[in-house]
């Protein structure tokens, strides 16, 4: 115990004895680790906290229709019992549907300032709310994105205004609901100007714009019979129009493209109209529009339109057995004549159909099935191509509107369904690592949808990139520090020599004063790293301050992380294991030193 | 009066860039209270001489290697060698020699005071502070205890390495031309002090040097070496009383 003591305190002398030089060998050992530990700290930083993004974010989680489609809740309940699938809401439609709403915030001419915002419905469970710590949307509650509030100036506890708006019967319509703000989305959760209410809510919104009343919230509206609603229109144009015109005329109408269309293409949708006409195609993506729509693309194509004919796209019926396609008649053709002398209006709608010779007869009844159920029967009036049958566009617009809501006719009436009908979801995999076998389960069930597996791959890579990058630059440094310190030992060995033969004259075990060279050379190996660690630290926390500056980081993130004990603690082990290495030289020289010659020397 | 040290038939051979050299002792001793001296020309065998006494070099053979120590026992070295005991060489080394070197051997980061009292420390030894004080006063080196040795003059430095090599109590001082350095002066104040610690101590003080004045002045028996060429580069060097 006595002579490791003694050993320890030569040790330290020599070093204090020595300290520009200890200083020097502790600044370079810090230069070569100091690099890694920063470069440890970036792999870290950037790539756990993107990975850590990665993780949280649930738009990561989130798996999208890319198609509109009916559902029902079996449907749902079988994309819920999905392995890996942690939340799965419906919607009414694919995407989200628009309202307008207004808070406290008032436009420059003092009114209450209103914005078109997108409703999507929440259930508990949610992971948007739960990642802002909110419960779920008990009725009267809404979740809003950070937009909205900023927009509308609103916060927590503060009332939005949704309106909703309808066409029926040539009627606007308009309902509101007044809604308390539970929840703020930030920008990350949901960019969008987006509000998240109960599914009761947005089912009922959806009904009202559909034309169907909803009592429990005291909004008016038929109950019976159905707002024609249709996914298209044909343009019949006195000349074709330019990429600019088409731009132009699609503005604020609800239609997402125009084109134009060849007669035959043409054929496909409409009946009645001469051959020699120019068409021009208004489509939708998945929504439907209404009058309203009809009305504003008309107004956009004044001058050039000689006739605007709604239609439905994706419309079929089951008649005798055989699916027809539904065409609609160009208003004041010889079929629309036709269709309008027939006196069947139970909904004041001539149910009536032109349908294929070999399906029935003028005079005859016939029944149409829709895909959601709906049985409805029309008489035939005359005559249509084969495949085909042609009705009024008002017909088509009815029965597209009863297939979306899931009307079901009673006595002669078209009236809403009980059971809901859907059009899409939101789903969202429990894991990150969960989103590919639900993608791969989802396309299995015949569900067309998108997943940010990208994402995760790219982060993937980038981790692979850094640590190979780290482990590069690791083995450079561990190789350059060894060669650092074997240097540095040698000259010092070589240098003292002298000093270890006179002790070993004085009667020292050479072995202690090749421990002597040990315990100095890990000295340093370990001074250094601190040295590093400190430095890695400073770097860290001024370009963590710098970048925080400009970058939009969470609580908590960092674009360089601090280092670890687990960091400091293997640069401490490799510089000591260096250390070692290196000493080894040197005791061997220490252990085969010539003490006679060196004392001479001396 | 018997020898503290005393050696027979000892022979070393060295071979150095193609030139052998070969030491002989026929006989060889030192006595308790005197300094005695060896001198020779350079090359002779003086430093190899030292490193045997000092046992950190072996001889090819001894017949006869008896070291006093205090109390009366003997250390046959020869033996130890013999049986290769490095373990009791080594005790032998620390506890019943001490060395001074030309330049001194002081150890440049410990201080004057550490450096006297390092082979008490490597020995477990500690020593009171009067002893190191008394000692110090009566070299002249009380001033230059706390001071490191580059800081002090070469004859300071000498009686420093003096100090050293008596504070632990050994049997027998050897000297490596602990004058080489020195002015004459400074030269008598350091074998003086030799000198009056092997009286006080009953030391036996081996002294090798050049200077024939200080071997004459302070020295009780003389020994020198007298070189015998047997060939162009082979000199054998035999060590006889004078």
């Amino acid at each position: 115990m006595k002579g490791m003591l003694l050993i320890a305190r030569l040790c330290v002398k020599d070093l204090i004895n020595e300290k520009l030089l200890v200083l020097c060998a502790l600044l370079s050992i810090a230069a070569v680790g100091a690099p890694i530990i920063i470069l440890a700290g970036v792999k870290d930083g950037v790539v756990t906290g993107l990975q850590k993004r990665l993780i949280q974010d649930p738009a990561t989680r989130e798996l999208k229709l890319t198609e509109t489609r009916p559902l029902d809740d079996s449907d749902i309940q079988q994309i819920a019992a999905l392995p890996g699938v942690s939340f799965v809401v419906p919607t009414m439609t694919q995407g989200a549907a628009s309202v307008r709403g207004s808070g406290e915030a008032r436009d420059s001419t003092g009114r209450l300032a209103r914005i078109a915002i997108d409703l999507l419905p929440s259930m508990r469970g949610d992971p948007l709310l739960a990642e802002i710590g909110a419960d779920a949307l008990k009725p009267g509650e809404a979740a809003i994105s950070q937009s909205i509030a900023t927009g509308l100036d609103l916060a927590i506890g503060k009332t939005i205004v949704v309106q909703i708006n309808r066409h029926v019967g040539g009627v606007d319509e308009v309902q509101t609901a007044n809604l308390r703000v539970t929840g703020i989305l930030p920008p990350r959760l949901e960019p969008a100007e987006r509000i998240y209410t109960t599914l009761d809510l947005a089912r009922d919104i959806e009904a009202f714009r559909m034309g169907i009343a909803v009592p429990a919230r005291g909004w008016p509206g038929q109950t019976t019979g159905l707002e024609p609603r249709w996914n298209g229109a044909i343009a019949s144009v006195t000349a074709p129009l330019d990429d600019v015109e088409r731009l132009q005329a699609k503005l604020s109408t609800g239609f997402a493209a125009i084109r134009a269309v060849t007669p035959y293409e043409t054929s496909e949708f409409v009946a009645g109209l001469p051959s020699a006409s120019i068409t021009e195609l208004a489509t939708t993506t998945t929504s439907i529009v209404g009058r309203a729509s009809m009305t504003a693309l008309a107004e956009r194509l004044r001058g050039r339109l000689v006739s605007l004919t709604p239609v439905t796209r994706d419309l079929s019926v089951r008649a005798a057995a055989t699916v027809l396609k539904v065409s609609t008649a160009v208003e004041g053709s010889r079929q629309d004549v036709v269709l309008r002398e027939a006196k069947t209006d139970p909904l004041e709608i001539p149910f009536a159909l032109l349908a294929p010779a070999a399906i029935a007869r003028r005079g005859n009844d016939l029944a149409l099935s829709l895909p959601h159920g709906l049985v409805v029967h029309a008489i035939v009036v005359g005559e249509s191509e084969p495949g085909r049958v042609v009705v009024l566009p008002e017909l088509a617009g009815v029965l597209l509107s009863a297939e979306r809501s899931g009307a079901l006719l009673e006595g002669d009436r078209l009236v809403p369904t009980g059971g809901p009908k859907y059009y899409g979801f939101r789903l969202y995999a429990r894991t990150v690592e969960d989103v590919a076998p639900v993608f791969d389960a989802m396309e299995k069930l015949g569900y067309s949808v998108l997943a940010r597996t990208q994402a995760i791959e790219r982060v993937q890579i980038l981790r692979s990139a850094l640590n190979l990058l780290l482990a590069i630059v690791g083995s450079v440094a561990v190789i350059g520090g060894t060669a650092l310190l074997l240097s540095n030992f040698y000259a010092a060995t070589l240098r003292k020599t002298p000093e270890f033969a006179v002790l070993a004259l004085l009667g020292l075990r050479r072995r202690d004063l090749a421990i002597i060279q040990v315990v100095q050379s890990i000295a340093l190996a370990v001074g250094g790293s601190l040295i590093a660690a400190g430095v890695g630290l400073l770097a860290s926390i001024a370009a963590n301050r710098i970048t925080n500056a400009f970058m939009a980081l969470e609580a908590g993130e960092r674009t360089i992380a601090l280092p670890s004990a687990a960091t400091i603690g293997v640069t401490m082990a490799a510089s000591a294991t260096a250390a070692i290495l290196s000493s080894l030289l040197a005791s061997t020289m220490i252990i085969r030193m010539d003490i006679s010659g060196l004392l001479r020397r001396e | 009066m018997t020898a503290s040290l005393d050696v027979k038939d000892l022979r070393k051979s060295r071979t150095q860039a193609g030139s052998r050299f070969d030491l002989v002792v026929e006989r060889f001793f030192s006595r308790p209270g005197e300094i005695t001296a060896v001198v020779g020309e350079s090359g002779s065998g003086k430093s190899t001489l030292l490193d045997i006494l000092s046992l950190i070099m072996r001889p090819d053979s001894v017949a006869t290697f008896h070291l006093e120590r205090r109390g009366g026992d003997f250390i046959d070295v020869a033996d130890l060698w013999a049986r290769r005991d490095e373990r009791a060489l080594l005790r032998c080394r620390r506890e019943d020699i001490g060395y001074i070197l030309q330049q001194g051997g002081l150890l440049p980061y410990l201080s004057v005071r550490d450096n006297i009292l390092l082979p008490c420390a490597i020995l477990g030894r500690r020593l009171c502070n009067e002893d190191v004080a008394e000692w110090a006063s009566r070299l002249g080196i009380t001033e230059c205890l706390h001071r490191k040795p580059r800081h002090i003059s070469g004859g300071q430095r000498q009686r420093a390495a003096l100090l050293r090599a008596l504070l632990h109590s050994p049997t027998i001082v050897l000297a490596d031309e602990p004058t080489a350095a020195l002015d004459r002066e400074r030269g008598r104040e350091v074998i003086g002090g030799l000198q009056e610690a092997c009286r006080s101590l009953n030391l036996s003080a081996v002294l090798v040097t050049h200077d024939i004045e200080l071997v004459e002045r302070y020295s009780a028996s003389r020994w020198r070496f007298v070189p015998e060429r047997v060939g162009s580069d082979f000199i054998r060097s035999h060590l006889v009383a004078d």
